[in-house]
Order: structure tokens, then sequence, then C-alpha cells
């Protein structure tokens, strides 16, 4: 049975003067899944996330949030955000940060020390002293601080060791078992296989393919997500 | 209100502990020492000149403080406002006066410091009077008038150098407007000294809100002066704050 669409995504151009970055894009995620964008390098994956949460605008189309456009109170509200290249001030130290950031926070309390627990995070340390993996889960931490429904990962695993980037998928899987909904994107094709239950492919500025990870793979008679994706957007080597 | 508190506070600490403090603040004490030195040089006015040098070092440098480290801390988040979104709802209006709320008590705290510091040496020195506090308030109200003026260059302009030249075209324009609307006074034509008259009300009345020569020659200030200074730094302030935050909400959306 179909799920309940949390994020659409209609017919979303994004220009820069000539350039199309984002082309008549139209994609949906459902309620309490793990979806996963995948595309090359400057395919346009940091434009949609940056247009979903309005820190630019869209050209043409709209963005809806359980059937209502979305607005920066509900981006806001609903949806936490770890960006690909996360800067937090390194003069401050983790727990220093989250607490700050946590009295600002509506609703009950955040438990900061459960978060920094949770990513292992040495709260005395300047955030400056971290490494880039430290900063990105501190990042993902601070993306978790206020609860949200919804969250928006852009390469989360990115610099992370292998033993730190298989905790967070446990974690991430965690937090959709508790019905959070998850949209990540990573050139990581191992790690999206094994969290994400759907996927999209994008690819020269336009959606090619939108579905479960399965039939992605099934379409393209092959057993590795990344030789489906090679030939999807047809590489020769594939 | 707890929003704009949390902007504030990661705004004072995080440029409380950035090297541009520590270097404005060592060469204010690097002056400040080298002034302590000389003043054997200043026979009969060491006081006067103590007070003098104690209060410019102070000023200047905290200007030094604001140009380099408040304008990169405005620009620092401008664009992508992720703090803002970590923050859940932080309106554009919270943003930009937790900002400059986290700027003005960073001057404040270098003032404070500053005060403390060479308020050691003028008692040292014997030449410490309760009219240098309010010197050193003085300075600290000019500098939270720079401090808006920065926020609305900072939201205004796309160049974290050209707000600073801005910033400190508007400092010393603010500090000598005073000085072309006198000499205006005693041309025969009605239009220039009108238009003076004009661009000294349109900028911070820095002549009127400076108390530095009472604090140097240790005059006394009556109350209702500092009560009314304060109050024309806030509504002036208020007055600049607006366009600043409504720039900030249009490229917002």
């Amino acid at each position: 049975m179909e799920k309940e669409p949390l994020l659409q995504i209609n017919e979303v151009t994004r220009k820069f003067g000539e350039v199309c970055v984002l082309n008549r894009l139209s994609m949906a995620v459902q309620r309490g899944e793990i979806f996963g964008l995948l595309g090359l390098n400057g395919a346009g994956k940091t434009t949609l996330f940056k247009c979903i949460l309005k820190l630019i605008e869209t050209t043409e189309g709209a963005i809806l949030y359980a059937n209502k456009p979305l607005d920066v109170p509900i981006i806001h509200e609903k949806i936490g955000y770890l960006p690909e290249f996360y800067l937090p001030p390194g003069e401050l130290k983790a727990r220093e940060y989250l607490n700050l950031l946590g009295m600002a926070v509506s609703g009950p309390k955040p438990d900061v020390d459960a978060l920094l627990q949770k990513t292992d995070l040495d709260p005395h340390k300047l955030i400056g002293e971290y490494s880039r993996g430290m900063i990105q889960r501190l990042g993902l931490a601070i993306a978790l601080l206020k609860s949200p429904e919804f969250i928006i990962l852009d390469e989360p695993t990115l610099g992370l060791d292998p033993l730190v980037r298989v905790r967070l998928l446990d974690w991430l899987k965690e937090l959709n078992s508790q019905g959070k909904t998850i949209l990540l994107s990573s050139h990581d094709f191992a790690q999206v296989e094994k969290v994400c239950q759907r996927i999209a492919v994008l690819h020269n500025h336009q959606l090619r393919y939108i579905g479960p990870l399965t039939d992605f793979l099934e379409q393209h008679k092959v057993d590795s997500l990344e030789d489906a994706f090679l030939k999807e957007i047809g590489d020769i080597h594939a | 209100m707890r929003k704009m508190l949390a902007m504030a506070s990661i705004t004072f600490l995080q440029g409380f502990r950035t090297q541009t403090f520590r270097i404005v603040g060592m060469l204010f004490v690097a002056i400040m020492a080298m002034t302590y030195t000389l003043r054997i040089l200043s026979i009969g006015h060491k006081e006067m000149m103590l007070r003098s040098f104690g209060l410019s070092i102070m000023e200047i440098s905290s200007l030094l403080l604001i140009i380099f480290g408040c304008v990169s801390s405005f620009y620092r988040e401008r664009e992508s406002r992720l703090q803002a979104i970590h923050l859940t709802y932080v309106s554009a209006f919270d943003h930009v006066l937790g900002r400059l709320l986290g700027n003005c008590m960073l001057v404040g705290a270098y003032t404070l410091l500053a005060t403390i510091g060479c308020s050691a040496v003028l008692w040292h020195e014997g030449a410490f009077s309760w009219v240098f506090i309010f010197g050193a308030w003085s300075i600290f109200l000019k500098l939270c008038i720079i401090c808006v003026f920065c926020s609305l260059f900072a939201n205004l302009f796309t160049s974290p150098v050209f707000a600073s030249l801005m910033t400190v075209f508007v400092y010393f324009a603010a500090e000598y407007a005073s000085y072309p609307l006198a000499m205006m006074r005693r041309s025969p034509s009605v239009v220039p000294e009108g238009v003076s008259r004009m661009v000294y009300h349109l900028l911070p009345n820095f002549d009127k809100i400076d108390l530095k020569y009472s604090a140097i020659h240790g005059e006394s200030v009556a109350t209702m002066l500092l009560i009314e200074i304060t109050l024309y730094t806030l509504i002036y302030m208020t007055v600049v704050f607006i366009p600043a935050w409504r720039v900030f909400a249009r490229h917002e959306h």
C-alpha cells in the first residue's frame, strides 16, 4: 500500500542565470521512510536541498509538506538539516553550543547529554579541534536537537572512518524506527543500499528514476546499486 | 526572546574567544604600557594625559574590534542562516537583533575590561576620577551605534570589505560632522549651512554623546545628561536597526 507523502516536490525548476540546475523535478518522500537521492557531483542534489530549506528560491514549481505549502516556520519546526560541509563555530565547546541552541528550541528541553553520548563527542573540547568526522557527528546531533520529524542529510558519511560510518547508519535506522523520515544524499552506494527503502536518481539536472531500490536493481538486472546507477546514467563501463 | 538570547550568546562567545579579540586586547595593553612609560614627559599634565590616552586607545581599539571581528561575525551566517534553522523558528527580527546584541555585548565586555585595566593604572598614578567611568560609558554608547551601522551594512552589501569601509566612514563622519556645521554657520549662503545641518542630524551626534572631555578634565557630569545620551543612543539604534532587519528579511524571502 502506498504511504502518505510527507514532502512533495512538484515541477521544481531552479536556474542560475541561463544555467538550469533543476529541470521540472517532481518527486515525493513518504512519511516514515529513508529516501536516498543519488547523483554525480553537480547533479543538483544540494541545490534541491537548499530549495527545500528555502535557503535559495525555486525559479518555478512548488514544494509541499504534509499537503501544505512549505514555508519557513514549518522548515524551522519540522525539518532538521545536516549540510555537506558543516562549519560550526570553532570557538565554542560542543556542550556549550548544543546547550545554547537547545535554549532556543521550542517544546521540551532537548537531552544534550544523551545526544553527546550517542555521537561519542568530547564535550569539553573546542569544536575547532574536532576532526571532520567529529564535526559531521556534531552536525547530526544539532540536526536532531529539536527532534524533527523530517531529517535531511547531505552526504552524512563524508569523511567518516568505517567504524563511525557503520554506527551512524545504525543510528539512522534507529531514528527511522522511531518514526523519523529521512532524506539523504550520498555517493556511498553501499551505504544507501543498507538503509534506503526508496531512491531517486538525478542526472543532468533531471530525475531519471524514482521508486523502490529493489525495483531499480531488477530493472537493470544487476546486484549492486553502483552498477545499476552507472547503467542508468549510461556509463560505458557499467 | 529565548531564541534571540541564544543567538546573542553564541555571537558573544564566538567573538570573545577569537584571535581578533586577543590581538585587539594586546594592542591596547601595548599602547597603554607605552603611554605609561612616557607619562613623565607630560610635566604637570600627567593625569590628564593618562586619562586622555586611556580613553582614546580604548575607543580606537574597540573600533578595530568591530571592523575585524563584528563585521565577519555578521557575514558568517548571513547567507545560509543554518544556525537559525537549527534553532527551530528564529525570525529575521530575532536573528538580526540577537547578532546585534551579541556584538554589543562583545564590545561592552571589551570596554569593561579596558576600563578596569585603565582604572587600575590611573589609580596607581593617583589620576583616577569617577568621571573616567562615564567617559568609558559614552565610548560604549558610540560603539553600540557603530555596531548597528555595521549590521545594516553587512545586510546591505555582499562585500565584507565594503561594509567595513562604510562602517569606518560613518564613524569618522559622525565624529567630525560638527566641524563643517560650525564653519558653514559663518557662510553667507543659507544652502550650505542647511545641507551641513541635515547631514549633522542624520548622522549620530557623537559630539553630544562623547564625554571624553569631561572625563579627561575631571569635570562632573550631570545624571540627566547620562540618561539623555543613553536614551538618544537607544532611539538612534532602533532607527538604524529597522532597515537592517527589513533588508535581512527581504533577503530571506
